[in-house]
């Protein structure tokens, strides 16, 4: 299951971006689960992402690691900010 | 462009109709303000500047509300730039309104760290080797 009209955007910001993109296809993820859980699936799917530091916002939310969740439009994959 | 955001670096014009607004304010005694701007870092010509928008544009709005909060703020304006900034050109600028000097000192440092570490914005700095590197922020 993902969004409730299947519609799900994998999104990258900032150094995320040279190694894949700045959007990707996610396919179905196995919902409910936690946001850690979440984070092996896409780095196994990406291993660039293995050594990157990043938090991760679902529909616009940073969750913690141990949150779980049900389903997701977007998921962000958030580096260090660096405004200003 | 949202009013936290301009596209390119941010017009210190800005600063000039923000003044007039803060000056019809008869309760406040001192405004502070902070431009950041793009510096050349040795091999650096300019910063692109990216961001999660919708979650930026809540970030600002939840530091601007904050801080709003402090005894003695009167206001704040915060303005970013996206796109391309170059050396020289502004980057961010702010401004707080307040009752006496010491809430306008304080709170734009407090202010700038906030969204420095709160605001999902990004800035590739752009090289003149045609390359280019991720900007990160010092604590």
């Amino acid at each position: 299951m993902s969004s409730a009209d299947g519609k799900m955007t994998l999104r990258f910001f900032g150094p995320l971006t040279d190694l894949v993109g700045e959007q990707a296809a996610i396919g179905d993820l196995p919902f409910p689960c936690t946001i850690a859980r979440l984070r092996e699936i896409l780095e196994a799917r990406s291993p660039q992402l293995k050594k990157q530091t990043y938090r991760i916002a679902v529909d616009e939310v940073i969750r913690e690691e141990t949150d779980v969740i049900g389903s997701a439009r977007e998921i962000a994959l958030l580096p260090p900010f660096a405004g200003g | 462009m949202h009013r936290f955001f301009t596209q390119g670096p941010v017009p210190e014009e800005s600063l000039r109709s923000w003044s007039a607004e803060f000056a019809s304010d008869d309760n406040a005694g001192a405004t502070s303000i902070f431009i950041g701007r793009v510096r050349a870092d040795r091999v650096v010509t300019g910063i692109e500047y990216t961001a999660h928008e919708p979650m930026a544009i809540a970030a600002l709005e939840a530091i601007s509300s904050r801080f709003l909060h402090e005894p003695g703020v009167r206001d704040i304006r915060i303005l970013h730039a996206l796109g391309l900034v170059s050396v020289g050109q502004a980057a961010m600028i702010v401004a707080v309104n307040s009752g006496h000097r010491q809430e306008a000192f304080g709170v734009i440092e407090q202010v700038v760290n906030a969204i420095k570490t709160e605001a999902p914005i990004y800035g590739k700095e752009l090289t003149v080797t045609d390359g280019h590197r991720w900007k990160t922020n010092l604590p």
